[in-house]
């Protein structure tokens, strides 16, 4: 095993981790606002990464126009979805809203399989061209980079958000006190549809990363990769931001490495799901509230 | 031997003291009293003799055997039960369901006994059944049997609990503040009622409560707590002239009586 | 609008309505069972009178959506999301026209659409027709003519006997109308399998309140694990070769215990979810359920002894009607005598307040275990029964999507209800077969059902209740009932 399969190894779990990372951040933010598992939040990464096959194939925009519109459509979605089918339950039980988003997921998936026919799509190959560098010694994709530090950017972003502005101190403020972030001078709705924008914006940037590192899109790739996402959010400790960033890159990690280190031993890279999930199910039986998460005592 | 017998008893909430160096001796029979300002560590005394958290030191025993590091359900079947400061009743479930399960560490039979209705499950079940029954009569309950739990007014759900603490058949009973949210009428026949209780089922039984009419008038005998610390203990009349009581309830109440 | 034909239709049928009160199962089901003997004399021929070329689908619900079976809606938004090999000028005047075509091949379906295939509304009448004189009337009447003599009858009898009566009709309704080895044998089978799939997972979600997103993970357990036996031991099989015990045996003996071994594994993968239950609860033990459904779905794939991805072919073809039956009540009598035992109610008491439970005395670890290993020892089972009826099994269809459909149908049926779960699961199981037709759609219909039903309906059909069945057994027969599910009864009434 030499150094440059190391360091390209490093990078694949970058890459694959920031994805899931980014995905996660959607998770973990509308959980900690409503105490809602957003089980659709796989398919509406789904979405995004469609609206960018609209914005570079229909539209010919290069790649930050095309990211920038799927941002803004598939956050436009997000809040749709809120307004018309959560909202509605946000008093009743938590169990009815999971339900519904899961029905949501369901419905975005195969209503885009049945509107836009079963074809794989892909990326125009103009929209970003791949080239390799030579950093000492190491050969290096730009696509790579510009997935790893895009993620990275779009993280510090809303981590500045979330813990500097205004908006952000009432999103973390709602999960502890409904009632004292009207206080504060900005109402309950206001909060959720920022937070949904937040969060469907980023999981359609890592739906265009997506299909930029791993180019065969159909209307179900949210399925697995939004679950795993999911369960990324949980082993970090649903609704921490900081966790929800850690738990996508450590599932990253953890599946590049299982096949990266297993090969030698003969696993072969088809056990990377299983041996991924077995590993993040002991971080929960060790930890039940995943790595950030904060035990709530239950009171006697 | 005393049935209850707890000596140098601490916890811990992280590094916060709760309870210290309780001491306590129960005889058979007695009707004690455990009163205090508010978070003064007297439920989490209730949570650690039942076992819903452990206790960072010292023993519990009761009838010479250690509490200490058994798990609720296990303390709960050598004898011990209790009510809730909020009423912790299985909402969806019958007032008669809600006594029934009471009765679970009675239960002596297996899952195949369930599945195939095997005389021992019928026969166990007959007597669950019959036992509950005879609570609801004897607790006047009986026209509430089958109805849920959470529809039933405030004060009646106060007395299910009571009630399917005794499902259990236990020797101690630990009530936590049952006068909550009464009114003085609904208070006196409380009193009757735990009197009742005592007599009819033979039992001990600790309580913790605010109310002080009801306190001096049944406990024979009351431990006032403040800071988790033990500042007084004695009968009723000693309490109400104890300076330090006084002083401990002046912040919060003014006055003892 | 729809509350006035609401209206009208229920002051239509008030009195026929108050002539039935209080009719007992039995009548319907003497009713139901003429219906299905006056189909089998004359259903083909009144069938094709009404120019159907085979009697109607389950009750001509299929044939209603037939019509519309080649309706195409990908090319509403296909044109936006174009595929490397289609060519895109003008997507919005290409959409335009793919709507437009969809709506003359709409109206072609609702009226006509040449000789062979007729359109909606003439399938529809027909359908409607044909069960009303089928099925409606003659039950109707005879329920009518039955209704006085069966009542009285009843009361004569004792328990065993009344509870006898109703089985040996319900099977033989069932046999009679379904026992055809053709498209609804296998409707029912499936029915089967669902009702043992939601009703299992209902201990756990509805009952004991836990949220478990992965049964269909226990589900292929029980399927590999029961079909890896039946072909190593009975059958002639390209993967394991010629069998080790005399194929004779496989039937019932061998197929039983396979049955049961799958449960029995299952129930071992389900202590994987048991096991961090103690510590862990709510929305974390949901990751965990739908963890372990990714790993025995991951694990799976990589068994090459198995077939790994490509699956398990050549499973025998044992399941039929009567053993899907004999293990979907087998299943029901389980999850029935647990839920009312003393026992089986403290699971409830976990759901309702888990900490009161366990200083109340209930041990609260015990009762779970015991529910997610009833749980899914029933879902193996299940399993069982579905992978020796395909004959054929691969992993990926125990995947998340299987855990979906199970967890619509138990809450299409309610939470802790048995015969909401019942319900629900025949609901689902006909729907999916007649939305068929509509392919992909099926699956923008079902999640669509379940969106407004949360929003609706959020208890589901029957959430905490039980159907309140009329055995019209007289007083003391009844009070000889087991005192333990007089309760439930007594809280079900509607």
């Amino acid at each position: 095993m030499d150094l440059n399969f190391l360091v390209q190894q490093f990078l694949n779990a970058l890459q694959l981790g920031s994805l899931y990372a980014l995905i996660a951040l959607g998770y973990t933010m509308v959980y900690g606002v409503l105490l809602l598992i957003n089980f659709a939040h796989g398919d509406i990464f789904m979405v995004g990464a469609f609206l960018g096959v609209f914005g570079s194939m229909v539209l010919n925009l290069p790649f930050v126009p095309t990211l920038l519109l799927s941002m803004v459509l598939t956050a436009i979605l997000g809040v749709v979805i809120e307004r018309v089918a959560y909202k509605p339950l946000r008093h009743a039980s938590r169990l009815s809203a999971v339900i519904t988003a899961l029905g949501v997921g369901l419905l975005l998936e195969n209503g885009m399989l049945a509107l836009t026919g079963a074809d794989p799509r892909n990326y125009p190959e103009n929209f970003i061209v791949t080239e390799t560098y030579d950093v000492a010694g190491f050969s290096i994709s730009n696509v790579k980079i510009l997935i790893i530090v895009l993620s990275i950017l779009l993280f510090l972003g809303l981590y500045a958000i979330v813990q500097r502005t205004k908006w952000g101190m009432a999103m973390r403020a709602i999960s502890y006190d409904k009632f004292a972030v009207p206080l504060m001078g900005v109402s309950q709705d206001q909060i959720i549809s920022l937070t949904f924008i937040l969060g469907t914006g980023l999981a359609a940037a890592a739906g265009i990363l997506w299909g930029v590192a791993f180019p065969v899109l159909n209307p179900y790739m949210g399925l697995r990769v939004g679950w795993k996402a999911f369960i990324a959010a949980v082993v970090g400790g649903i609704g921490d931001i900081r966790g929800a960033f850690l738990g996508g890159l450590l599932l990253g990690f953890v599946e590049i490495f299982v096949v990266a280190l297993g090969q030698p031993f003969g696993i072969s890279s088809t056990w990377r799901d299983p041996i991924a999930f077995a590993l993040l199910l002991i971080i929960l039986v060790v930890r039940p509230t995943g790595l950030f998460g904060v035990a709530r005592r239950q009171k006697v | 031997m005393p049935l209850l017998e707890i000596s140098h008893l601490t916890h811990y909430f992280g590094g916060l003291r709760a309870v210290s160096d309780f001491n306590l001796s129960l005889e058979h029979g007695e009707l004690i009293g455990l009163i205090g300002p508010n978070g003064a560590g007297k439920t989490t005394i209730f949570n650690l003799v039942t076992g819903a958290y452990k206790a960072s030191e010292g023993s519990i025993k009761l009838e010479g055997q250690e509490l200490v590091g058994r798990s609720p359900h296990e303390i709960n079947s050598m004898g011990i039960s209790r009510t809730f400061q909020t009423i912790r009743l299985w909402g969806q479930m019958t007032v008669l369901d809600n006594v029934r399960v009471a009765h679970y560490h009675s239960i002596r039979y297996g899952l195949m006994d369930v599945f195939l209705q095997l005389p021992r499950y019928q026969k166990q079940e007959r007597e669950i059944e019959e036992h509950s029954r005879e609570l609801l009569r004897l607790f006047k309950l009986e026209h509430y049997a089958y109805e849920p739990a959470m529809n039933l007014p405030y004060g009646v759900q106060r007395r299910v609990e009571i009630l399917r603490a005794m499902g259990g058949r236990p020797k101690l009973l630990l009530l936590d503040e049952p006068a909550a949210g009464m009114n003085p009428n609904e208070i006196g026949e409380l009193m009757d009622f735990i009197h009742w209780i005592r007599d009819e089922f033979d039992l001990t039984i600790w309580l913790i409560e605010h109310q002080m009419r009801l306190v001096m008038n049944i406990c024979e005998r009351i431990k006032v707590l403040d800071f988790g610390e033990t500042i007084a203990e004695g009968v009723p009349e000693e309490i109400q002239n104890n300076p330090r009581v006084i002083e401990a309830y002046l912040g919060e109440q003014g006055e003892v009586a | 609008m729809l509350s006035a034909i609401r209206n009208r239709f229920s002051r239509l049928v008030a009195p026929l309505r108050e002539r039935l009160q209080g009719t007992p199962l039995l009548v319907y089901q003497l009713g139901i069972l003429g219906a299905v003997v006056i189909e089998q004399w004359v259903g083909k021929d009144f069938a094709r009178t009404l120019a159907f070329r085979k009697i109607p689908k389950l009750f001509g619900i299929v044939d209603i959506f037939e019509p519309f079976s080649n309706l195409d809606f990908s090319g509403i938004l296909g044109p936006f999301f174009p595929s490397p090999s289609m060519t895109v000028s003008n997507p919005v005047s290409q959409s335009a026209g793919a709507i437009g075509d969809l709506i003359q091949t709409f109206v072609n379906a609702l009226f006509y659409q040449g000789r062979r295939d007729p359109g909606f509304f003439s399938v529809l009448i027909r359908v409607v027709v044909y069960d009303l004189v089928i099925y409606v009337l003659p039950t109707l009447i005879i329920v009518l003519l039955l209704r006085g003599v069966i009542t009285r009858f009843l009361r004569t009898l004792p328990r065993w006997a009344n509870i006898g009566i109703h089985l040996v009709l319900f099977y033989l309704i069932i046999v009679g109308w379904g026992g055809d080895g053709g498209t609804r044998e296998l409707v029912l089978i499936f029915m089967g399998i669902n009702i043992m799939l939601s009703v299992s997972l209902n201990l756990v979600n509805g009952y004991m309140g836990e949220f478990s997103v992965g049964h269909a993970g226990f589900m292929a357990v029980g399927a590999y694990v029961s079909s890896v036996i039946t072909m190593v031991l009975f059958a002639d099989t390209r993967v394991f070769g010629p069998p080790l015990l005399p194929p004779e045996w496989g039937l019932p003996f061998g197929f039983i215990i396979a049955l049961i071994a799958g449960g029995i594994a299952a129930a071992i993968a389900g202590l994987l979810v048991a096991f961090p239950s103690f510590r862990t609860r709510g929305d974390y033990l949901a990751i965990v359920t739908l963890a372990v459904n990714f790993i025995v779905q991951g694990v799976i794939n990589n068994l090459e002894v198995v077939g790994g991805p490509r699956g398990l072919n050549g499973v025998p073809l044992w399941t039929n009607l009567n053993w899907t039956l004999l293990f979907t009540l087998i299943s029901l009598g389980l999850i029935y005598n647990l839920v009312n035992s003393t026992f089986g109610k403290g699971i409830i008491a976990v759901r309702e307040d888990e900490i009161a439970a366990e200083l109340m005395g209930v041990n609260t670890r015990r009762v779970k275990l015991v529910a997610f290993l009833v749980s899914s020892f029933i879902a193996g089972m299940a399993g069982g029964l579905f992978a020796h009826q395909l004959a054929y099994v691969n992993p990926g269809v125990f995947g998340i999507l299987k855990s979906t459909e199970v967890l619509v149908m138990v809450y299409l049926g309610g939470m802790g209800s048995i015969s909401g779960s019942v319900i629900a699961a025949v609901i689902f199981t006909i729907l999916i077969e007649a939305l068929r037709p509509l392919a992909v759609l099926k699956w923008v219909v079902v999640p669509l059902i379940l969106i407004l039903l949360m929003i609706y309906r959020p208890q589901g059909l029957f959430g905490f209740r039980e159907l309140n069945l009329n055995l019209g057994m007289s007083r003391s027969a009844s009070r000889k009932k087991i005192v333990t599910s007089e309760a439930s009864d007594a809280i079900t009434g509607d």
